[in-house]
């Protein structure tokens, strides 16, 4: 799992800290990280630090206010001061740290008018921001600890595996399948523990490209994808669609009855089919096997429910997935009337404020 | 939306791809010739001219009486079709409603004497079922299995109408992989693709990014059909090539008349009853089949539209056509 925003600037101020008490000469002590904690959640600003590292502050700031609060903003004027704060904590950050990458990716998401603007300058600079995070790495102090060492590497690489992360989301959500699955391949060799959960979203593009035989290579090279116990939801709704669209619906009644047997709420998430906004840090982060991970990725999966003409105009699998849904409920007992009310009640409601549609790159609710 | 549109996307003077009369004419020849046994030249040279001068007479069979009501509708069908002129939404629909009411009644006609009329069986699922999963499952409970059908033999020709239908539904229910299966008589076995099966697997395979599949067939299509460049459009911009994304959309805009305009304002194209309408290649007609039937793939990459309203050029050469033609829209 990759770190929050916070659990990131967390990591750096630390990493930053035992470098200045090696600094003084000293080896830090198990008094010191409690020192240290005290003093990052009560005055964060006195720690030592770089201009990148106040940099990346305001950038968790930004996210914090663009990805957690814009959403659920109650009013318009709410959305548009959260907006401009976001917008203004960025520019800020440029001012201190130009190259900052995580500042320059959301700036350039926000001020874009259409993704494929914003694709193609993610795809053009990818490369130079893999040299940056590369030549900072290299040009900071290392440590002696090799845990430390490690995690300094990792902290620098962050910024640049997010990059290419975003060219992947990018990517599907634009219908670019192929290229999404070459920068998925890309990412994945650069972080082999594949800590943004790049698979999921390149199995949802062999869903989409139909590839079948694809897939199963891909769970064959990366068999840590597939837990014995834990079925990942990314994956059983591509085989779902992957069989739907076989016209095999045996096989993607199966897949349903595994997704609708994963959570207590599941049959309620699968019914809204909600699409949650764009999330401009990186894929937000949750618990395996938690409703928040069904909720996440059924949110991901809408272009494959949404692809394809059907009368309720939910597409063809959302469609067919509905009515699926309908008809087991109806099995169990509940009135026609009721599961009516239900079905108009999932589908008329959606996720996020009344105004989180109009802010942020929203891959679900236009298409 | 505009009005105008409608009617000039249903063809010209009510021609549909299905030739009826002809195709009733060859039936009613070959029962007759079945009949007769063998035939001198001569004979059978007669038999052909008098069938053609008037069908009826060799009408013989309740499968052939189904036939023949069925040629009919049709035919009134699409003549009304081509005239039908409207001044609001609320005519459109009641005329439309109206002409399909007429068309599943002749259906009905013809069931009556041969419940097992194909093209009969096919109109009415069409008639009656948007693109859908329900209308998918009817057309392909019409799929008959047991043989190879082809288009010189006249009896296997509703089967393959059934099959371009299918595949056109499939395509439009985002199913391309089945889509491309069932137009595969054409991709395989039919040169002359009279039903047109290969520019609906165009579609299947710019859509799934099949660049090996698609360039073969490419092959087989005239290079600068509306139908090879806008799907050549896709699949480049798709695959991240702008340059010959932009190549090839300029030659749509360019060679294909009012291209730009079916792009960026689709317009209103009558369910095919039962085949793609004949229409002049290259002709604005043609452009809007090309965007309609590409309409679920088109989708799939949203960008792809927004990239191609972002040429001057492209904006201009629709600004002009409907400039030129009195397209309006709100």
């Amino acid at each position: 799992m990759s770190y929050s925003a916070e659990e990131e600037d967390y990591r750096r101020m630390y990493l930053a800290y035992l470098a200045d008490i090696r600094r003084g000469g000293s080896e830090p002590t198990p008094d010191d990280l409690l020192t240290f904690r005290r003093q990052y959640s009560c005055n964060r600003q006195k720690l030592s630090q770089t201009d990148e590292d106040r940099a990346f502050f305001l950038v968790v700031q930004a996210v914090d206010c663009i990805d957690k609060k814009l959403p659920y903003a109650a009013t318009e004027k709410q959305a548009k001061k959260l907006t401009k704060q976001g917008e203004r904590l960025l520019e800020t950050a440029l001012e201190l740290d130009p190259f900052c990458p995580d500042a320059l990716r959301i700036q350039a998401s926000r001020k874009a008018e259409y993704t494929f603007e914003f694709l193609n300058y993610l795809l053009e600079n990818k490369d130079k921001v893999r040299l940056l995070t590369k030549t900072r790495c290299h040009e900071g102090e290392t440590y002696e600890n090799p845990k430390q060492e490690s995690l300094r590497a990792d902290l620098h690489a962050r910024p640049y595996l997010r990059w290419l992360f975003a060219c992947v989301q990018n990517c599907f959500f634009s219908g670019r399948y192929r290229q999404c699955l070459d920068l998925g391949h890309e990412l994945l060799r650069s972080d082999p523990d594949d800590s943004l959960g790049a698979i999921n979203t390149m199995m949802l593009a062999y869903a989409q490209l139909e590839d079948g035989k694809g897939l199963a290579r891909l769970l064959r090279k990366r068999p840590d994808a597939v837990s014995e116990h834990k079925a990942n939801p990314w994956l059983t709704l591509a085989r779902m669609a992957l069989a739907y669209r076989r016209l095999d619906e045996d096989a993607a009644r199966e897949c349903l009855s595994e997704l609708l047997h994963s959570c207590p709420n599941a049959p309620l998430i699968l019914l809204r089919q909600g699409e949650l906004p764009y999330s401009e840090f990186t894929r937000p982060n949750y618990a395996s096997g938690s409703e928040d991970e069904l909720v996440l990725a059924v949110s991901e999966a809408s272009i494959l429910l949404r692809e394809g003409q059907d009368p309720e105009a939910r597409g063809s699998l959302g469609g067919w997935v509905t009515r699926e849904i309908a008809q087991e409920l109806l099995r169990h007992g509940y009135s026609r009337e009721d599961v009516e009310r239900a079905v108009a009640g999932a589908v008329g409601d959606g996720f996020g404020g009344a105004f989180g549609d109009e802010f942020g790159v929203d891959y679900g609710g236009d298409r | 939306m505009s009005l105008a549109l409608t009617t000039v996307a249903t063809g010209k003077d009510g021609d549909c791809q299905m030739r009826g009369r002809e195709e009733l004419v060859s039936r009613c020849i070959d029962r007759k010739k079945r009949k007769l046994g063998v035939l001198s030249p001569g004979a059978y040279d007669e038999l052909v001219q008098a069938v053609k001068e008037d069908p009826v007479p060799f009408i013989e069979t309740p499968e052939e009486e189904a036939f023949c009501i069925l040629v009919e509708t049709l035919d009134a069908y699409h003549e009304r079709l081509a005239a039908a002129e409207y001044t609001n939404e609320e005519d459109f629909q009641r005329e439309r409603d109206l002409r399909i009411q007429t068309l599943l009644q002749g259906c009905e006609e013809a069931l009556g004497y041969d419940e097992r009329c194909q093209d009969a069986l096919l109109l009415r699922v069409l008639a009656q079922n948007p693109p859908s999963a329900a209308g998918v499952k009817e057309l392909m409970s019409l799929v008959k299995k047991n043989k190879t059908f082809v288009w010189e033999n006249i009896w296997d020709r509703p089967q393959l109408r059934i099959r371009a239908a299918l595949s056109r539904m499939l395509l439009d229910t985002g199913r391309y992989r089945q889509s491309l299966r069932y137009a595969k008589w054409a991709l395989d076995q039919e040169a002359s693709d009279p039903l047109g099966a290969r520019k609906t697997a165009l579609i299947a395979l710019a859509r799934l990014e099949d660049v090996a599949g698609f360039e073969k067939l490419v092959r087989e299509e005239p290079p600068e059909s509306p139908w090879v460049l806008l799907c050549r459009s896709l699949l480049s911009f798709k695959l991240g090539q702008e340059a010959e994304a932009t190549a090839a959309l300029q030659q749509f805009v360019f060679r294909c008349e009012g291209g730009a305009c079916a792009l960026l304002h689709p317009g209103f194209v009558e369910v095919y009853l039962p085949d793609r309408p004949q229409v002049e290649p290259f002709s604005f007609e043609e452009s809007l089949q090309v965007i309609r039937e590409a309409e679920t793939a088109l989708e799939d990459c949203p960008d792809f539209i927004d990239w191609c309203a972002s040429f001057d050029w492209l904006n201009k050469a629709s600004d002009d056509f409907a400039d030129e033609h009195g397209f309006e829209w709100e």
